[in-house]
Order: structure tokens, then sequence, then C-alpha cells
């Protein structure tokens, strides 16, 4: 009878599969009080580790969004033909610009990539570079959100939102589905219809206010500006003392007030877990070197990375990190070699951590922006918006690496092969978590609703196994 | 019922005068054959643009841009403009422009109005055709509940017939004595009288008029509580706040771009008020969607019978959208699903693209509901700018009417545009003479263009104030709606898309549902009220039903249907159908009298029982479904941040004039700016600035009704995030800090003061175990503080919540710095330099130097030669010393308090702990 009924398929969700992900996943006691409000199924907790449809190779994602839409031509999709015609006629009465930026073949699998990373390119034997990526719309606004919700027109749940909607947690202590500096519109990472506790908690840290040691409130109210944790651990007492007095007064059963309970403890546990994920003062030098903590150029998207991976071992499900200015339409010899700078050695340091700790094998790490950019000169020195085909990159996971999947045509212009549309993307991610992206579906206003809509296939060829 | 599935296939004659159909066929068809056709018929199978001229409907649809012809006025018609090739990019036809006369011919087509004998005969042969009544099943109509008509069921019998008070309790007895489920006791006086105040006003109940009540002996004293209670503002504001989830009221477009809605509250205050005058829900309904037609006494009526067409303005809109066509089709889509769930409870606008998948709604039905609101133009009022490409005008209002002005523009305010007005214009210039000598490459034409523009938005706002900062009568306009000048048909479209046009579909409202029922549009007008008396009309199935469950959710916390937004096949069926027939029949009886209805359900016992946990009841119906005891819920997010206000002495219960946001130039930015740093405001939650992108946190938070949808039922999750939020946000310790202040002030001795804090917040005195508990609580917190433990700092919370340039703070002015910071391209890893430059109370050195360096050779800001990044930082500061101005204004110092003393401090941690306790977050 629950208002939102749940429509994950009943083999993917039964009562007593979610009843056995909570006696084994779970040792933590407690943790099943921990109602979450009346989303709850048969009383279950919404947020319990759940079965997948089929075995995952991955069990968390990582999502570095690229905000403003970084070049496929001069980072990951190499086109030697745009080169040798560089200042020919192209486009709309603009002339061909061929990359400034040298591609060299990289690892075993001699996978290309631009001389801007040289340190992600140390780890081009775990790429799967997908060239043949499209969306609809060529305007950041949309396209970004067609990349989070599957949609442009309609407010939808995030993937992060479906992924947790679909998997549960793994941490009692943390939100679900992280979104580091996501893009300012919440529904990019935003629950929609789906219940409330699947939205992403949104985190602005590691930015640039950061970068002076200056404190910053990742999340709100994570702290009291009034009381000291001691005085406030009286003042909880008070007010748990008040509400067992009045779950005691409703009769001894209360599911609100029961949550409640168990949500400040959890609330006044997290003041102090949260902070422990998101400081990086106790990491070793070498860590601090890893990321690029330490320099200018690296250590604010560094820092993320690390926040990032930390978040990976403790449990969240998906973690989005944000990065913007990547919108090149002019300087971009210049701004492409900043952005860039300011994202190699975080990313091939997050790499490097996550598979020396063992975490790469099932953690999908995901780069790239809303679309890429025109092989035609804006100016004489910058790209415009380009939806047709552009580039992104996995890792981790279960994705096959050294590889490129797909291909735009010799001028980086329109996908041409192995053509992956953001729904196809979409399927292929969840996919990997171990979710088929047509069974998990939820009901809203008389129907159905799934990440990918009526469309979206899995791309296969880019799967170990 | 199959007949109405067969739509007539000719359209209204056409009724021309000869001279009329001889002017038209010797001037105008042949042109339009000769060089039109070629793109724009079904004959050559081209619409380019979207746009076809086979006939007259066609015409007045239009295309992309908009509908080709105004009937009457040349000048404002897109056709005419074509022709003329006023503009470049509208040039028709495009190789050769016709001659003068022929165009002279068009205008004086157009000026007749554009008689037209090509009558849309339709049924047009082959593919076009689509065949509207297929495959669809009718006896969905027969079997299902909600589309068989409403019955007056008498009141079952029930074993104990002393329990009920009335009908209601009839029904519900009879449930419960079928189970077996017996019934919770009633709530004590105190309870109910508590649980009253909270179910009718939002507020929780005055502490000395709980007292009187419960020491009256009089019988009747409840009932005439109830009274006070539904005849209070409060309730209205309440009640409005209800409606206002369903009509998913914002003041911003939301999407992309969340272009603010400066007039939106108008439509907030008109709900409102409908309440507080008890309009009938019927009337209510009628307003909302056609008051524009409606006849009126006078200029106020008139007034506000428009501003009630708000519901259909507000709404979601991608204001970026590049095709009018499709931002046209997408703002009547969301007009059908606001007002076919929020008031039918069924999902019309899931019949845009195939008929209904489960409802008898075939998609040609949807194609006539949009034939009426597309020949409904729909106003509401934004600016073009950057991220807006789709601005409208508003309704004028009369100008006799005797209406709010809204808010006055702040002196602050007014200064603070008045330099953005100057600074975009001073970029104009020099920017136009850099792109002179510099060209393209170096400076980008569109930051001109953009400069432009938000000179002239600003001064557009500047305008609508004179000398006072009141708005001019001349400018007193609201969201809402207006006929056509000539009302059309819509085209059915293939699959829902727009390049897949087929037969015109007569406007109407859905057939099916309607069925005999079915009335007859007005070829005149768009046919809102007919739809508006359709919905209202004694034979529809829905409206009453609807709203009578709104209403009893509301009140009994579940609703019969728990979709209360979805009656269609495919939602729930009600728990108690009978009771539902019988509050439906009952509303329509107390002539659609909401409060009537809320007054009936709140004297029943079943509204008055104790919510209890009584284990062989709950092992029964753990979910309350046969309303055994009264079902356990959170307050709404609007009744905590109230009633925390209420508490603390400083809940402003009189309605603030208008909304802050009504000084945006159509970017949500300024509005969001200005909300950020107008201060605490401590008006009743209903009044805060509402934008679809960044809604009021602490709201959110508690699960505030999200503005993209028609919300009939909240949410109520129970996560650690409003947990933090009750133990550390600014807002709670604030309102603490000055309940601790009133309580220290008024009261004696401890025990005297604990017992007034809990009565002012939990509207109750302390069981002696809470007395103790809470002096423990007082002493351990003064040990803490004897060993320098218990404060952090005794700084007001008030005082932070200012928004502070540059110091830590989590203030959406912050945000809005760095998001500006961004999009000035000032990149990320400078701007923490920047942003020092900006903040800091004396420029550095180096840059003094400079200044009177280029002071000393005569070179000014205007100066060309004067370096463009110093110009911009120097823009910048003044740009934040403007908002530092405005935050520090009079009005808003007046409202910070000082530091506390550690008493104080420690009251104030007892009284946040009530306000985080079950207690005061759970109704009673």
């Amino acid at each position: 009878m629950d208002l939102c009924s749940n429509r994950i398929e009943s083999d993917l969700c039964t009562r007593r599969d979610m009843l056995r992900g909570l006696s084994c996943g779970f040792g933590m006691l407690g943790f099943s009080q921990l109602a979450l409000g009346q989303g709850m199924l048969d009383g279950v907790n919404p947020l319990a580790p759940r079965a997948t449809h089929h075995a995952a190779t991955a069990k968390r994602v990582i999502f570095l969004f690229m905000e403003g839409a970084p070049s496929h031509v001069d980072t990951f999709d190499y086109k030697p033909e745009l080169n040798r015609r560089d200042g020919q006629q192209g486009n709309r009465n603009r002339r061909l610009l061929g990359s400034p930026f040298q591609f060299a073949q990289h690892g075993q699998s001699g996978l290309p990539v631009s001389e801007l990373f040289p340190n992600v390119a140390r780890h081009a034997d775990r790429l799967c570079v997908l060239n043949g990526m499209h969306t609809d719309i060529p305007a950041h606004a949309q396209a970004q959100v067609q990349m989070h919700t599957g949609s442009t027109q309609f407010v939808r749940p995030s993937m992060g939102s479906w992924s947790l909607y679909g998997l549960g947690t793994e941490n009692e202590n943390l939100p679900g589905f992280v979104a580091l500096n996501p893009p300012r519109n919440a529904q990019n990472y935003g629950s929609a219809f789906l219940p409330a506790h699947y939205q992403g908690t949104r985190m602005d840290l590691g930015g640039r206010r950061l970068r002076q040691g200056r404190e910053v409130e990742a999340m709100p109210n994570l702290d009291s500006s009034r009381l000291t944790r001691s005085a406030q651990r009286e003042q909880l007492n008070l007010v748990q003392s008040l509400n067992q007095a009045a779950l005691r007064d409703a009769g001894g059963t209360h599911e609100g007030i029961e949550g409640m309970i168990s949500s400040y403890e959890l609330a006044f546990r997290m003041q102090d877990t949260l902070p422990e994920v998101i400081d990086v003062a106790n990491e070793p030098q070498s860590i601090r070197d890893l990321y690029g903590l330490d320099e200018d150029s690296t250590s604010a998207f560094g820092r993320q990375c690390l926040a990032a991976r930390r978040m990976a071992e403790a449990g969240v499900r998906f973690i989005e990190v944000g990065f913007g200015g990547w919108d090149t339409h002019r300087n971009l010899r210049e701004e492409l070699t900043n952005q860039c700078t300011a994202i190699d050695r975080p990313i091939a340091g997050l790499l490097t951590d996550l598979a020396q700790r063992g975490l790469l094998e099932d953690t999908l790490v995901i780069w790239g922006g809303e679309f890429g950019r025109t092989p035609d000169a804006q100016g004489t020195d910058g790209r415009d918006h380009n939806n047709k085909g552009f580039s992104m990159w996995m890792a981790g996971g279960g994705v096959k690496g050294g590889m490129a999947y797909g291909a735009t045509d010799p001028l980086g212009r329109e996908a041409i092969e192995g053509r992956m549309h953001i729904h196809d993307w979409h399927a292929t991610v969840l996919h990997m978590l171990g979710l088929n992206h047509e069974r998990l579906t939820y009901q809203h206003a008389g129907r159905d609703f799934r990440l990918t809509d009526v469309h979206g296939e899995v791309a296969k060829e880019i799967l170990r196994s | 019922m199959i007949s109405f599935l067969l739509l007539p296939a000719i359209f209204e004659s056409s009724d021309l005068r000869p001279e009329e159909t001889e002017f038209f066929e010797t001037h105008i068809r042949p042109v339009l054959v000769d060089h039109c056709y070629g793109c724009h018929s079904k004959d050559s199978g081209k619409s380019r643009g979207g746009l076809r001229l086979d006939t007259k409907i066609d015409l007045l649809a239009g295309g992309a841009t908009g509908p080709a012809i105004l009937p009457g006025d040349p000048d404002a018609s897109l056709l005419i403009q074509a022709i003329r090739w006023e503009d470049e990019d509208y040039s028709m036809p495009p190789r050769r422009k016709l001659p003068e006369a022929t165009i002279r011919y068009f205008e004086e087509w157009v000026r007749m109005g554009a008689p037209d004998p090509r009558v849309p005969t339709d049924v047009a042969a082959g593919e076009e055709h689509v065949d509207l009544s297929r495959g669809f099943d009718p006896k969905v109509l027969e079997h299902h509940w909600s589309f068989q008509p409403i019955t007056d069921p008498p009141p079952p019998h029930v074993q104990d017939e002393m329990w009920p008070a009335g009908a209601i309790d009839q029904f519900i007895l009879a449930e419960l004595e079928t189970a077996g489920v017996a019934p919770n006791p009633d709530a004590d006086l105190r309870t109910r009288a508590r649980r009253a105040s909270l179910d009718l006003t939002g507020l929780p109940a005055n502490p000395e008029r709980l007292d009187a009540l419960v020491s009256d002996q009089n019988p009747s004293a409840f009932g005439e509580y109830v009274d006070e209670l539904l005849a209070a503002p409060a309730h209205a504001e309440h009640w409005g706040r209800h409606w206002l989830d369903v009509a998913r009221y914002a003041e911003s477009s939301g999407r992309e771009n969340d272009v603010a809605y400066g007039n939106a509250w108008r439509y907030r205050d008109w709900v409102i008020d409908a309440f507080d005058q008890d309009m009938p829900f019927d009337e209510f309904i009628t307003k909302q969607l056609a008051g524009d037609l409606l006849p009126s006494q006078n200029a106020t009526e008139r007034a506000n019978n428009i501003v009630a067409t708000g519901y259909l303005a507000i709404g979601v809109k991608g204001h970026n959208t590049r095709s009018r066509r499709e931002f046209q089709a997408d703002l009547i889509d969301e007009q059908i699903d606001v007002f076919s769930q929020g008031i039918l409870g069924v999902t019309v606008a899931c019949a845009r693209c195939h008929d209904h998948k489960y409802d008898p709604i075939p998609q040609a039905d949807y194609y006539a509901v949009k034939g009426i609101f597309e020949s409904t133009d729909t106003l509401y009022g934004t600016m073009a700018g950057p991220g807006n490409r789709m601005p409208a005008d508003l309704v004028l209002l009369p100008a006799s009417a005797e209406i709010s002005g809204g808010a006055d523009l702040p002196p602050a305010l007014r200064s603070f545009l008045e330099r953005s007005l100057e600074r975009s214009e001073a970029n104009v210039e020099r920017l136009t003479e850099r792109l002179a000598v510099e060209g393209r490459e170096r400076v980008n034409p569109a930051q001109i263009r953009n400069n432009r523009q938000n000179a002239e938005n600003v001064q557009a706002v500047l305008d609508r104030y004179d000398d006072q900062g009141q708005l001019r009568a001349s400018e007193r306009k609201a969201m809402g709606v207006e006929d056509r000048r000539v009302p059309i048909h819509s085209r059915f479209l293939a699959r829902g898309e727009l390049d897949e046009p087929r037969q015109l579909v007569k406007r109407g409202v859905p057939s099916m549902l309607a069925g005999s029922a079915l009335p007859k549009i007005d070829p005149d007008q768009s046919g809102r009220l007919e739809l508006a008396g359709w919905i209202v009309g004694e034979e529809n199935t829905l409206t009453a039903r609807v709203w009578a469950n709104r209403v009893w959710l509301h009140l009994m916390g579940r609703p019969l249907v728990e979709t209360p937004d979805n009656f269609g096949v495919s939602g729930m069926a009600p728990s108690h159908p009978d009771l539902l027939d019988a509050l439906a029949t009952r509303l329509v009886e107390l002539d659609w009298n909401t409060d009537a209805l809320i007054r009936e359900i709140v004297l029943s016992r079943a509204w008055g029982l104790s919510n209890h946990h009584q284990p062989n009841a709950y092992a029964e119906d753990p979910e309350n479904i046969l309303y055994w005891r009264s079902t356990p819920r959170r307050l709404p997010a609007e009744s905590i941040r109230d009633s925390m206000l209420m508490a603390s002495g400083e809940l402003i219960t009189s309605r603030p004039e208008g909304s802050p946001l009504s000084f945006a130039p159509g970017s949500a930015r300024l509005a969001q700016l200005q909300t950020a740093i107008s201060g605490p405001d401590h008006h009743r939650s209903v009044y805060l600035p509402s934008l679809r992108g960044t809604p009021p946190e602490f709201l959110a938070v508690f699960d505030a009704a999200d503005p993209s949808f028609v919300t009939g039922a909240r949410d109520e999750t129970n996560v650690p995030t409003q947990a933090l939020q009750l133990l550390n946000d600014d807002f709670v310790v604030g309102r603490s800090d000055a309940l601790a202040q009133q309580i220290l002030r008024t009261s004696r001795n401890e025990q005297e003061q604990i017992r007034e804090v809990f009565r002012r917040t939990l509207g109750r005195e302390p069981t002696p175990g809470e007395q103790r508990s809470s002096a423990a609580f007082m002493r351990d917190v003064s040990r803490l503080h004897d060993q320098d433990s218990a404060f952090e700092s005794l700084q007001s919370t008030d005082q932070r919540q200012r928004p502070r340039v540059g110091r830590r703070s989590s203030s959406q002015l912050e945000e809005l710095i760095d998001r500006s910071m961004r999009e000035a391209g000032i990149p990320p890893e400078q701007s923490d330099r920047v942003r020092e430059l900006l903040e800091a109370d004396e420029l550095p050195k180096m840059i003094q130097r400079q200044l009177d360096r280029l002071r000393r050779q005569g070179i000014s800001r205007e100066d060309q030669r004067f370096p463009d990044r110093l110009r911009r930082l120097l823009d910048a500061r003044e740009g934040l010393a403007g908002l530092s101005s405005l935050s520090s204004s009079a009005e808003f110092r007046s409202q910070v308090a000082g530091p506390l003393d550690a008493r104080t401090a420690a009251w104030s941690a007892l009284a946040q702990a009530l306000f985080a306790s079950a207690d005061f977050l759970y109704r009673p």
C-alpha cells in the first residue's frame, strides 16, 4: 500500500532478499532501525544493500564530470586527417583546425592519448575510450541534464539516484550518493520522483575556497557553531530522552519517532565521520604527491579526487566529482592546457591509488563532459559545441582496458562507428552495476519510468565479462 | 460511447461574403500557390519551420516562431513581416521579394480579418490520416470506479450505535467492526485542540487559549474553537499552501535557467484570499481556468479573476528553448498536466504521444484539449536575455482595481540597479569602441549584446517604480492567460512529434470522460470556460471526489485514495468507496464549501481518536487503513518553521507586500541575491520567496513540495540532514536564542522558566521527569561552561546569518559570487587571489600605486588606455560593495542580536532541544 509503489521487479527486490541482505551484508546492529521514512518497502530500510539483477562487475561509480565540454579531438580522439587538412574550408564558413597538441601511442595497447595527459596516458592500458559518444542538444545546460538524467525535457531522477535506488548503500555513516561540486542545477543530482533519500548529497569542497587553508562548509549544518561536542552530546541526550518518552507515550511503536532516534545518532556520528572522510590533512606525503595536493595547479581537483577515493573506500555508492571551465570557444591552446594540467595528475593519482588498494577492480571510473567540440575553428584558436560526436572514457569496474571503442569520421565531426547515445551509456553503466536498465523501473504518475526511457543498448563489446 | 470518438470531419462553415472570397481568390491564393506552397504545404510534403499554409487554421496555428497571422493586425503578423523582408532571418520568399503591390494586398487581406475560404475538410486521403478511434477499449468506462457517477450512499448500520458522532463515523466504524478492530479511545480535549490548531492553521495553539478551552464546561466549546480557527487568516494561509502544492506554485521557471517570475506572488495571495473568503471550490476552480472570461461586477473583481488564471502561467518552462513552437507545445502540455492531475486526478498528458495506456483518454482527446490551450495566450512576463529566448508580456490589471501594489523598491536596491545599469552602459560603449579597433578576435560581440540587454532590462525594472519606490499603477500586472483573437483547432501529431502533423482535431474536453456531458464550445472563445464548466459540472465523476480526498488527507493523515493525483486505472482504489462518495456528495450539498466539510470531519470521532499504538489493532492493520487511530505524522515543513517562530515570539503574522523577487529583471540571479541579502524573513513560510532552482533550504530538508510537480501528498522522509539541521542550523539556534531571552525576561525562578519553555514550545506543562531532566541539563551545561567546554561561541546566529563577503559563510551569496567569477572567466586558480583583492578593505599597495600612476598620467577609467583587467577588478569591487551596503542597511541591522551570555546560551540550548524533540515535530 505504499504511496510510491516501488517497482523494482520482484526477483530483485523481495522482502526476503532484503532481509537476507540486511542480516549478511551488515554486521551492524541497529541499521535496520535506521528507518528512513515512509518510502520503506514493507518496513525495510530503502537504503539497505540489495541483490542485483545479474552479477555486477562494478560496485560503485566515480564519475569525473567535466562541465563545459572538453574537446575530444585534442585529448582522446586522434584525428590525423584533421591535422592534414588544417586551415582548409570547414563547416559554416569556418576553417578546420588541426589539433595543436601532439598525440602518441601509449602502453601495450598503443592507445593514442594527447600530450595534454602525460600522467593519465600511463594508465592507457586501463582506459576504455568511447569515441562514438553523441547526445541530442549542443547546449550546456540541457546536455548536462541529459547526461545526468537521460532527459532534456522533463525532471527525471539522476543516474546516481537510480543506482542508489537499485543497489542501496554500504555505509551507514555516510550518504549513498555524493555529488562533489556538481553543476548548479539540482536536477543533475536530484531524485525527482524517486523518494528523497535517493537524492545526491551535494558537497562543495576542494574547490578554490579551500586553497588557502580556509575552512569551508562542505555540507551545511555539519557542525555546531554554538555548542562544543560534549555540550551537544548532553543536549542530544536530553532530546533522545524526550523522544524515548514520546515513543513510550505513543505505545512503544512509532515508525517516525524510532526513525528520528536513529537518525539523530547517525547525524551526530556524521559530524565526526564525514569531515574525517573529507579531511586530507593526515594523508602521507606520498599520497599528497600522487594527487598533486601541494601544487597550485592540481591541488583543487586533487583534493576532490582523494575525497572521492576515500568515499569509495568507505562504501559510498555513487560519487560524482565535477570540474568546470572546458568551454574553450577561444584561447583553446592556453585554456585547454591549463584545464588538463589541473586534472591530469589527480586523475592518474586516483587510478593508481584505487589500483594499489585493490579498489579499481570493482570501482567504475568515468571521465567526460556533456558533449565535444567542433573540428572547425572558432576564431583562430577556439572550438564550438559539438553534440554529434565526442569522447569519454571508463576504467576499472569490469570494463576492458587499452581499448578505443567507436569512432568519429576522419575529422571528428560525427560518431560513425560504435555509436553510443547517452541512453546507451546509461544502460551500459547500469549493466556493470549489475542492473538491467529495462527492469530497473519506478512507478510514477501512472506509469513505469526508467533511466533510459524506452531506449538504451548495452555496449557489450567493452565489457570484460 | 463510441459516437464520441467519431470526430466531425467538417468544422465551422466559412460564412464569407462573396467579395471576401473573391479578394482571396484573386489576390492571395495565386501568390500562395506560386510562391509559398513549395515549402509550406501538404501537397509539397514540406512544412519548413513547422509552417504550413494550406488552410486558415494552419496560418493561425503558425510554425516554429508563432502564429503566421494575427487577423486584423498586419504589422504584428509574422507572415507580413516576412514578405516585407523586415528581418534578414525571415525574409520570404527567400530568393526574390514579392512586388510591393502584392505585399499591400496581403496587408489588406490581414486587415480584413484574413477571410479564407479554404475550410479544412480534412480526412485527407492516404497516410496522412489517422483513425482517431482505433484500438481503444471503451469498457473501462463501465468498470473503473472513478468514472461511475458519484453516489449518495446511506450511512451503514453499526453494532455500537452509541459510538458514531455522525455519518462519517458510521462509515469508519462499520469497516472496523467488520475487520474486528476496535477504535482507539478519544484523544483528550487538550490534545484534540492542539491537533485542530495545527491541522487548520498550521500553527501551534496558543497555550492560554488552551487553558481556557480545557476549563470550559460547555459541550459546544470545542466546536466553537474549531470555528474560531476556521475563521482565522492563518487557516487560509495553511490551506492555501495545500492548494499551492497541487498548483506547483513557485516564483521561477525551473529547468536550466530558472528565470524569475516576479509577479507569481499575486496568484499566491489570490489563493490564500480565496480560502479566507470561503470561496466555493467550484468557483475557485473555474476562476483559475477561465477567470478572464467571467463577467465581473467591478474592476477589482476583474483584476482578481485575471490573477486567478496565474494558475496556468506559473508552471515549469524552459525559456532557452530555440523553437517557439516546441516551447508552446511543452507549455500547453504542462498546463494540461497540471489541471488534469490536480483537479481531475487523471493524467491526460500521458496521451500526448499515444492513446492513454490505462485510462479512456484517446490521443485525439489530448489534441482536443490542446486546441483549447492553443487558442489561449499564456502571459508569464519575463525579459529576454542570456538564457531566455522566450520573453513574454504580463496581463495588465485594471488601473482602478483595489489591489496590492506589491513590494516597494528598496533604496539600496535601486542604487544597486542604477550602478548595474551604468556599468552595462559603460561596457557597451567601451566594448563597441574596442570592437571597432581590435576586431572580433579580441572582443566578443556577444558581450556587447548581453550588456545592452542587461541595461535595457534593468532600465525597465527601474521604470516600473515612481520616485518613492512604489509600483506605478500602470505597471500593476499579473501572470495569467487571455483568449487568442481567433481560436483555432489543434493538429493531431503522430507520436506527439511536431513534424508529424495529421488532421485537425476539434477543440473540446476529453470526450470519453465527458460522455453525455460533452459541452459545446463557443466558436469565438478558447473553450476554457466550457472546460471549467464541465470540470465542476454535476455529471463530472472526478472533481468532487478528488478534492474531498485531498481534504480528508490533510486532516486524517492518509487519503482514502492513496494516489491523490491519479484516480485512473493505474491509481489505487479507495479504501472506503462509500465514505468517499458520501464526502463528495456532501461537499456539493454544502455548495462546495471546503471549510464546512473540514468542520464536519474535525468534529467526527474518527478525527479525534488518540494516535497511540495498540498491539492488537496494529497487528491487524499496521498502516491504519481502517483509521482505528489518528495517523501519527510529522508536521509539514512550513509548520515546523512557523511554530519555531511562534514559540520565540518572532512570527510576523501579517502578509508581506508582494515578493522580493519582483525586482528581478528576468534572470533569477538578482532575485537570489536579493533573497540572500534581505536578511531573516520571519513571515509565515508560505510567503518565503520560492525559486524552483533554489527552494528555501530549511523547508526543502523537511520535504516541502517540489514545485516541478503536482504534489498531492508530500514525502515524509526521515534523514540525518534533518537531524543536522535541527542540531546545528542557524535559524533553529536563532529562534532558541530569542525564546531563551524572553523566558529569562519574564519568568522568575528556574522551575517556572522550565515550565514556560515547555508551554511555549510544546503547548503543555513538563512532566515531573521532564522537569528533572531539564534541570539536570542546565546543570550539566553550567558545569561544562565552568570547564570551558560548553560553548564554541556565544555569538548570536542572526549575526552570522548576515552574509559577510569573504569569511566563512554558507550563504547563497557566497555561491553566487563564485558563479559570477566563473562566468566572468576568472580561472579557478586565480579566483582566490581575485577574491582577496575584491574583499580587502584596502587595495594592495601594488595596485594602488598603479592606479596612482594612471591618474598622474591623466588616464581615467573611462579611458581606452586604462588596463582592462584593472577595470574589471574595480567593477567587481564596486559590485560587492553594493551588496555589502545592502546587507548592512539599517532595516537589516535592527534584526540582528548581539552576543549572548552563557546563561542565556544554556537556556537557548534547552529550548533548542525541545524544538528538536519528537513532541515538537510530530502532530499530537
